[in-house]
């Protein structure tokens, strides 16, 4: 005990100029620390400030990696089509994707995405997508939705956009006549009777149409449903299909790790382009081992670096805006909740350095409060999301690291600031015309 | 009454402007004394210049002109801000007539808050707010927050809270201003013993009835002394 108090001792004074060296004025600071709590109105003003700062940041910053635009894909990776000649089976997809995921390269690969299908009859083929990722999907995504909306959990699918009518019904499908957002698929392998027992069946309903122009668009000639890999892997099971010659993989989508923060910099740009070369170069001639793929026409380095330096200034201007915003906010806040208060301290006799004390204290208390209340809130938040299903929440229902580390970067970057201008103003206050401006 | 003077003010003047053009002259070549544990009246109509004097004895204001010497050697009106902040600390207690206690404190918290910079041991510290704040016949009101005391509580708060330096002088902007009569005489009468005690009283006031505790009443009107 009086080790540890001899630490916080020597801390104390080795990061506190001498003129503070005083048992007074750490006093004062723990007492201000303490009275903070009291200050009810004013202490939960400034707590929520904070603390929608820190969620918003965090929350900003958390979900900037899952919630991407279509533009995802051309700054982080590599989006293969199937040759429109020739099936890949889902066999030879997964083994490029193996392939790719071995490749000897200088940075690290993120998402490995494999896109399949397969024909349950003539009239209606199942595709994979993926619901908890969606923006890996440069044609199927949330962007392209054009009636409903995505799906919000796996037993929700998107179907292109245009009325469709299943021709031929076998005994192992029921839609009603005409397809379209709020139809419901039953699936079954068995016969019509088992239909009554819902036990037996998958049901999927219909959430969105996308613009399929992309795939084919009107050439279409079956029905086709877009499902999460996990309904479609059922649907494999179901229909009996062999997963590896009977299922076909129509894409596959790999992203590189950023090496940056969070948002990627030219460098992740440089190595997706390195990982193109050596997917074109090692993998691609292979043809009979992974299949025949084409390559996307993807968007031009040049653009793609200057979106992000687009992107770069816009939201550093914002966040200097915001910034400037939210310091002059606070620093007036406070100088003018706390006038009365340091008016009746400077005419006690307080000397300016322990006046400073008292506001570093109250903006510091507030400031760790309202940063963990924020993250807390956030935390909440990505939970709520999570366990809804919703997609705007692409890996965890948990704040990564890195939005809580810029979270409270943003927090000392606005906090320091503050600061010095609420104690700058506050410091100006004359007792005299802060009681008359009261009486 | 010690022959001693305390504090001396010597051709007081303040003006200060208002609007662009006109200048008001708050105080006008105001001189007085005061002793050590005698009570004077500062009284005046509102506009007097009551306040203004108030504020320039205690250091929390400059005269435009004149000095303020204290215990015969310090004026007062030359010290720089740091060696006022050191005057008003260890020399000076005030009373306010909104009594001007910190809402988040309760009132043992509020009379002790003057003394918090000072190295002095907490437990100490604690001993010799309670003793004052039950000498201000506060018993059972200690933890007690501002906006659960009444305004004559509040007030005995902030006569504790002056005193807990042990102040050579108080000045006091009429501390019973916001007080009914029977509430009024009570802090007077208790400021009066404090006073007896030999802490010097300066309070400014435009309650005649004040008049009656006072050792001496200095008329204000007009910025003058009559």
């Amino acid at each position: 005990m009086l080790f540890s108090l001899q630490l916080i001792e020597s801390f104390y004074l080795g990061i506190v100029p001498r003129c503070y060296w005083k048992m007074g004025n750490f006093r004062v600071f723990i007492k201000s620390v303490r009275f903070t709590y009291r200050t009810k109105r004013r202490f939960i003003v400034f707590v929520t400030i904070f603390a929608l700062t820190a969620a918003f940041v965090a929350f900003f910053v958390n979900t900037l990696d899952g919630y991407q635009t279509s533009n995802y894909l051309d700054q982080r990776g590599v989006f293969l089509l199937q040759s429109q000649d020739y099936n890949v089976t889902a066999g030879q997809g997964q083994a490029l994707l193996n392939s790719i995921r071995n490749l000897n390269l200088d940075f690290e690969l993120d998402d490995l995405q494999l896109y399949r299908y397969f024909d349950v009859d003539a009239s209606l083929r199942i595709y994979s997508i993926n619901i908890s990722n969606p923006w890996l999907h440069p044609w199927v995504n949330p962007e392209v939705v054009l009636a409903g909306s995505y799906p919000n959990n796996e037993f929700e699918a998107m179907i292109p956009q245009g009325d469709m009518q299943v021709r031929a019904t076998p005994n192992n499908i029921f839609v009603s006549s005409t397809v379209a957002v709020g139809s419901q698929f039953f699936f079954s392998n068995g016969s019509l009777t088992q239909f009554n027992n819902t036990d037996d069946v998958l049901k999927v309903s219909v959430s969105g149409t996308f613009d399929a122009t992309n795939f084919g668009g009107a050439k279409r000639d079956s029905l086709w449903i877009f499902v999460d890999d996990t309904v479609f892997d059922k649907l494999v099971t179901l229909y009996a299909k062999n997963a590896t010659t009977e299922v076909y993989t129509y894409a596959a989508s790999v992203t590189v790790k950023t090496s940056g923060f969070i948002i990627p910099d030219a460098n992740d740009y440089d190595n997706v382009a390195i990982l193109k070369q050596q997917i074109e170069t090692q993998i691609l001639p292979n043809s009979a081992q992974y299949g025949v793929w084409e390559e996307t026409a993807q968007t031009s380095s040049a653009t793609v670096k200057k979106e992000n330096r687009n992107r770069d200034v816009t939201s550093f201007g914002f966040a200097i805006l915001g910034g400037i915003l939210l310091v002059t906010l606070f620093s007036y806040l406070l100088s003018r909740f706390r006038q009365r208060e340091i008016a009746i301290l400077k005419a006690m006799g307080y000397a300016k350095s322990s006046i400073r004390l008292t506001l570093i204290a109250e903006i510091l208390t507030t400031a760790m409060t309202g940063f963990i209340t924020g993250m807390i809130a956030a935390n909440g938040i990505l939970l709520y999301l999570s366990l809804r299903d919703l997609n705007i929440v692409r890996r965890s229902a948990f704040l990564r690291l890195e939005a809580i580390g810029a979270s409270f970067a943003i927090i000392v970057l606005v906090t320091l600031p503050g600061m010095v201008l609420a104690t700058f103003r506050a410091l100006r206050v004359s007792p005299m015309e802060a009681f008359r401006d009261r009486a | 009454m010690s022959v001693e003077v305390l504090l001396e003010a010597k051709d007081l003047v303040k003006t200060y402007r208002r609007g662009r053009n006109e200048v008001v002259h708050a105080l006008q070549n105001v001189s007085l004394k005061i002793h050590p544990a005698e009570m004077i009246l500062l009284y005046g109509p509102s506009g007097s210049g009551k306040s203004t004097l108030l504020n320039l004895l205690s250091g929390l204001d400059k005269p435009t002109s004149g000095e303020i010497i204290f215990q015969g050697k310090h004026d007062i009106t030359k010290m720089d801000e740091s060696e006022l902040t050191i005057f008003r600390r260890n020399e000076v207690g005030f009373v306010f007539q909104s009594w001007e206690l910190i809402d988040h404190l309760n009132a043992v918290e509020n009379v002790e808050v003057p003394l918090y910079p000072d190295d002095i041991d907490s437990g100490e510290l604690r001993t010799r707010a309670l003793q004052l704040i039950r000498r201000m016949d506060l018993i059972d009101r200690e933890y007690h927050f501002p906006k659960e005391l009444s305004g004559g509580e509040q007030q005995r708060v902030a006569v504790a809270r002056a005193l807990i330096k042990e102040p050579k002088i108080v000045f006091a902007d009429e501390p019973t201003g916001n007080l009914d009569q029977e509430t009024g005489d009570l802090i007077m009468r208790m400021l009066k013993t404090i006073c007896r005690m030999g802490t010097a009283m300066v309070i400014a006031t435009h309650n005649e009835d004040l008049r009656r505790y006072a050792d001496r009443v200095i008329r204000l009107t007009d910025g003058r002394i009559h």
